[in-house]
């Protein structure tokens, strides 16, 4: 399963604690999919969920500064 | 700890194959800072090496996402140090190029006089709380809010105005501050108290302490054993050597303009143009200066008479007492640092066109436009207080070895403390 959430115009680091937020609530092997237009968070974002939870991340550039980040729960 | 982490995949498909026409923008751009650096050059040569540098800054900023408010915020928000980390060991490469430069420039005493040695005092509490406050709730440092600025950001434009405004009340009522406080507290330069060794060897003891600190308050001791029994197992050198193994394949445009650059390159780099700019220019990094002319060259369009705010006055000693002394004119687009904040916002918005990312991005809810605007008025107000902002009296300071610099941090980080719970309270729907 795919879940979806959109944080457009939010400010740092809400959408890192709202992807966490997110993630909570998923069960193992669902994979989270992030639209952001923060540029940072397509390095804070993956850097936060790769080296403290160990989850795989991908980005995405799906317009010019809108990025979507897949972001699987693997444990 | 495991071996391997998984990787980040980069735009594995869509816009990577096709370049955007943002780039022949970023190139235009490229020229007209030409062409401006020309007029600049005829009608103050002064303001163009801040310019120039500001350019570098900027561009640096923006590439590395490198976010000094991140790097206080986000172990209390979201329990995560490698900002913190990378911030401490651009400080431990500052103070050591700042001392080689000290140490064997002749004329020591005139060279640390230049650098970023201020008082210290309760000015120095307050302003840093004010401000590490100020910029969780801005969404911001002052060199965050810059860069985002030029990426496009309203939300940080909206801060700006709130910074203009505090910056030019905190000019104007410095003059109450520096009267019982300022005037009295001494700037303390640690190398006259602990010698040059002295003082070196502490500071790089606490940063290392730091970052031990801030390494295990994100991993745990056990993680850190595990490091230090085995450094070389999927720690720093094989990362990087994964890191450099992950980048084959793409090519120089995607590595310099496109793909983030990690957080320790972007530190070590500022902390190289830091160093670069003290040994060119005769002065460190520092910033909120120029916003402070700027602001204050727009409240005389608006009637104000910034002549007579203590800020812009001269200090002179007359028998025995600090007095303060009016200027009778200032000359707002003839001090340096003016073009250099400018050139901040200009140089981000060009790696943002070059990297085709540049969009205007609105803010989401109107919450932030309160708090973008208390949040930089708090920012500029507590950046005159404390006689810097965590650039001059932080980045630049802990390296010249100057007291105020750790207590400005120290206070910051407690201001960003609060600054969370505010924003854990009110700013997240």
């Amino acid at each position: 399963m795919e879940h979806f959430i959109e944080v457009l115009g939010e400010m740092c680091p809400i959408p890192i604690i709202r992807a966490e937020r997110a993630l909570k609530k998923l069960k193992v092997g669902e994979k989270l999919i992030l639209e952001t237009d923060h540029s940072c968070s397509i390095q804070s974002v993956t850097g936060h969920f790769i080296n403290k939870y160990g989850y795989p991340c991908k980005v995405v550039e799906v317009e010019e500064g809108i990025w979507q980040i897949e972001i699987l729960k693997k444990k | 700890m495991k071996d391997s982490l998984p990787k980040t995949e980069f735009f594995p498909q869509k816009k990577s194959e096709h370049f955007s026409l943002q780039i022949r923008d970023g190139l235009l751009l490229l020229f007209v800072n030409f062409l401006f650096l020309y007029f600049l050059g005829r009608y103050y040569p002064g303001g163009v090496l801040p310019w120039v540098f500001g350019l570098l800054f900027g561009f640096v900023l923006q590439r590395s996402r490198f976010c000094f408010a991140a790097s206080f915020r986000d172990i209390f928000l979201i329990g995560n140090t490698i900002l913190t980390r990378a911030v401490i060991l651009g400080l431990a490469v500052t103070s050591t190029g700042f001392l080689l430069l000290e140490y064997f420039t002749p004329g020591q005493e005139l060279l640390f006089t230049m650098a970023k040695v201020r008082p210290v005092g309760l000015f120095t509490v307050i302003g840093a709380l004010l401000f590490g406050f100020g910029m969780v709730i801005a969404g911001g440092c002052v060199s965050g809010m810059l860069m985002r600025m030029g990426e496009g950001y309203l939300m940080q434009w909206v801060c700006m105005l709130g910074f203009l405004v505090g910056s030019a009340f905190g000019a104007w009522q410095l003059g109450w501050w520096m009267e019982r406080f300022v005037l009295k507290s001494p700037a303390v330069f640690l190398p006259h108290i602990l010698g040059w060794s002295g003082a070196i060897i502490l500071q790089l003891i606490l940063l290392s302490t730091l970052f031990v600190l801030a390494f295990v308050y994100e991993k745990g001791w056990t993680s850190f054993y595990t490091m230090l029994k085995n450094p070389f197992a999927g720690k720093p050198p094989i990362k990087i050597l994964e890191w450099l193994n992950s980048l084959k394949g793409k090519n120089f445009y995607m590595l310099m303009f496109k793909i983030p650059w990690p957080y320790y390159a972007g530190s070590i780099i500022l902390a190289f143009l830091n160093f670069t700019l003290f040994a060119v220019w005769g002065a460190p990094w520092s910033i909120t200066g120029g916003i402070t002319y700027f602001a204050a060259w727009l409240s005389t369009l608006l009637g104000f008479s910034p002549e007579k705010w203590a800020f812009f006055q001269k200090v002179k000693l007359l028998e025995g007492n600090y007095v303060l002394f009016s200027q009778v004119q200032i000359e707002y687009f003839k001090f340096p640092l003016v073009y250099h904040f400018m050139a901040i916002i200009i140089g981000s918005l060009l790696a943002s066109l070059l990297a085709g990312e540049f969009r205007l991005r609105k803010w989401r809810s109107g919450r932030f436009i309160v708090s973008a605007l208390l949040g930089g008025f708090l920012m500029g107000y507590g950046s005159r207080l404390a006689l810097g902002c965590n650039i001059g009296a932080f980045f630049s300071a802990i390296p010249s070895l100057s007291l105020h610099g750790w207590v400005f941090g120290f206070f910051t980080l407690a201001g960003s403390f609060l600054g969370g719970k505010v924003l854990l309270k009110y700013l997240i729907t």
